[in-house]
């Protein structure tokens, strides 16, 4: 059988055609924003409202999880879409605007994320290692770094911690919030003593690939009220249950933008669990609040979570002055600024401010006057 | 009663959000695509953000799971562009939390194609 292709008017002059049928050709669009023209009125609205035309342009499992990273407060948004860039705009956002004098910063790359290709993810660790020192901590000396790893690779971990702990304005290690991984299980526990050894805390910070226990729920509104929190609190309970304070009783774990108000709950649920339990898990010599005492500390962004009154109250239901740091999340537009703190005592708001920071980062040490 | 000259009617479009500062008062200023105009003070009840910064939006609406629609009468809301929530341009109330959440409205008169705030 053979046929020819009919004419075309691009084929003026040449021979006839047997045909070709490509039955897997990409086309692609510049960006999603090419569709609104065909969509109706409220996917429009949705679509440019959350700036979709700033997420990757494919759809995902997880299309809401693709955007959070690309809204920032309205004030803090360069002319050409893009926030936290640049060493000058947290200088003029956070330093000057919001009166921060010291930033730590987490960024928003976290290659144990990855699931496969683990050879790229190590080197994309590496690289964003040296990115950071180069370009924000050689910069200005009010900003702290922190180690990206790739937690699969343990012994490359703790070769990786090391090496990035040189500098001296390094201040942790960074672990992203996951739903597949037990970060207490004892084959990470080296990655927690290389942290102790390097005088550097462990933080931990969810992502988009960061699920709640209904997976990628189908609203944004699901997976951002439940996604971090949740992960916070398997990933906190996986801690200490096995026994990595206790193993490691000078480290700190610190849990990133979680909100604060589920803490109270987490520490009187482990301690009513531990006392039932305990027999299970003799390796752990403490009561769970003893440890979030000692060993954890929480950043306080989103406060809006609760009012600084109820704030107050929660922290002297449990005694944990010492726990919270303040965070503002920059540049996210759900950032909190130091307004927020304005109602709180002066004793606890210092102690948010700065003390807990001090007393909770080894190497920071050096700021106390 | 005092009269305020904001601007001229012309310079408001339709659509406009404009700040104004009337002595110590931050005021937003909007222009509803029906040409109707309001006015609030320009600081998000939330966290105190700049209204002024947000934009003017489409009220969504629906009762059933994946319905959503825009509200049938044109509704508006002025949308925080901190943490996104939304106020009614007339009352002022935060649409998911009105009865906690508010932002002070004021009168605007319109008189020989100029705009005052009416204090």
């Amino acid at each position: 059988m053979s046929a020819t292709a009919p004419a075309h008017a691009g084929d003026a002059g040449t021979q006839a055609r047997t045909l070709v049928i490509d039955t897997d050709v990409h086309e692609n669009m510049a960006s999603k924003m090419d569709l609104l023209p065909h969509m109706d009125d409220y996917w429009r609205h949705y679509m440019t409202t959350y700036q979709f035309d700033r997420a990757p342009n494919t759809p995902s499992a997880w299309p809401y999880a693709a955007m959070l990273t690309t809204r920032g407060r309205a004030e803090w948004t360069a002319e050409d879409g893009t926030i936290g860039r640049t060493v000058d705009q947290i200088r003029e956002h956070l330093f000057d605007g919001e009166g921060v004098t010291h930033a730590l910063l987490n960024g928003q790359f976290y290659p144990s994320m990855m699931t496969g290709n683990y050879e790229f993810a190590k080197a994309l660790a590496r690289a964003y290692n040296d990115w950071q020192r180069d370009n924000w901590l050689e910069q200005d000396e009010r900003l702290y770094g922190s180690v990206q790893i790739v937690a699969h690779d343990v012994e490359e971990a703790v070769r990786e911690i090391d090496r990035v702990a040189e500098h001296p304005r390094v201040v942790q290690v960074f672990l992203p919030l996951v739903h597949d991984r037990q970060y207490g299980e004892p084959k990470y526990h080296p990655i927690y003593e290389a942290a102790v050894r390097n005088d550097l805390v462990v933080a931990f910070h969810h992502l988009n690939y960061t699920q709640t226990l209904l997976g990628y729920p189908r609203y944004w509104l699901e997976w951002h009220t439940m996604c971090a929190p949740s992960a916070g609190m398997n990933q906190l309970m996986s801690l200490i249950a096995n026994g990595v304070f206790d193993k490691f009783p000078t480290l700190k774990a610190v849990i990133l933008e979680t909100g604060v108000g589920w803490l109270n709950w987490f520490m009187w649920r482990a301690d009513a669990q531990y006392k039932e339990l305990r027999m299970e898990v003799p390796w752990v010599k403490r009561l769970p609040s003893e440890h979030v005492r000692d060993n954890v500390r929480l950043s306080t962004q989103p406060m809006g979570d609760t009012t600084p009154e109820h704030f107050a109250s929660l922290v002297e239901m449990t005694d944990t002055a010492g726990v919270f740091m303040f965070s503002s999340d920059y540049p996210h537009f759900d950032a909190d600024s130091l307004n927020v703190y304005d109602r709180l005592p002066e004793d606890l708001r210092r102690r948010l401010m700065y003390e807990n920071a001090l007393e909770t980062y080894p190497r920071l040490a050096g700021l106390a006057r | 009663m005092k009269k305020v000259e904001l601007c001229k009617l012309e310079d408001l479009e339709p659509g406009t959000v404009r700040r104004f500062d009337v002595g110590k008062l931050p005021l937003v200023v909007v222009r509803l695509p029906d040409g109707r105009i309001r006015a609030m003070r320009d600081r998000c009840s939330h966290y105190g953000a700049r209204l002024s910064l947000g934009k003017l939006q489409p009220k969504v609406v629906g009762d059933e799971v994946g319905e959503r629609r825009f509200a049938e009468d044109g509704e508006v809301v002025l949308r925080c562009p901190w943490h996104g929530y939304e106020f009614d341009v007339d009352t002022g109330r935060c649409i998911a939390d009105p009865m906690h959440q508010s932002v002070r409205t004021y009168r605007i008169l319109v008189e020989d194609d100029t705009v005052f705030l009416d204090r």
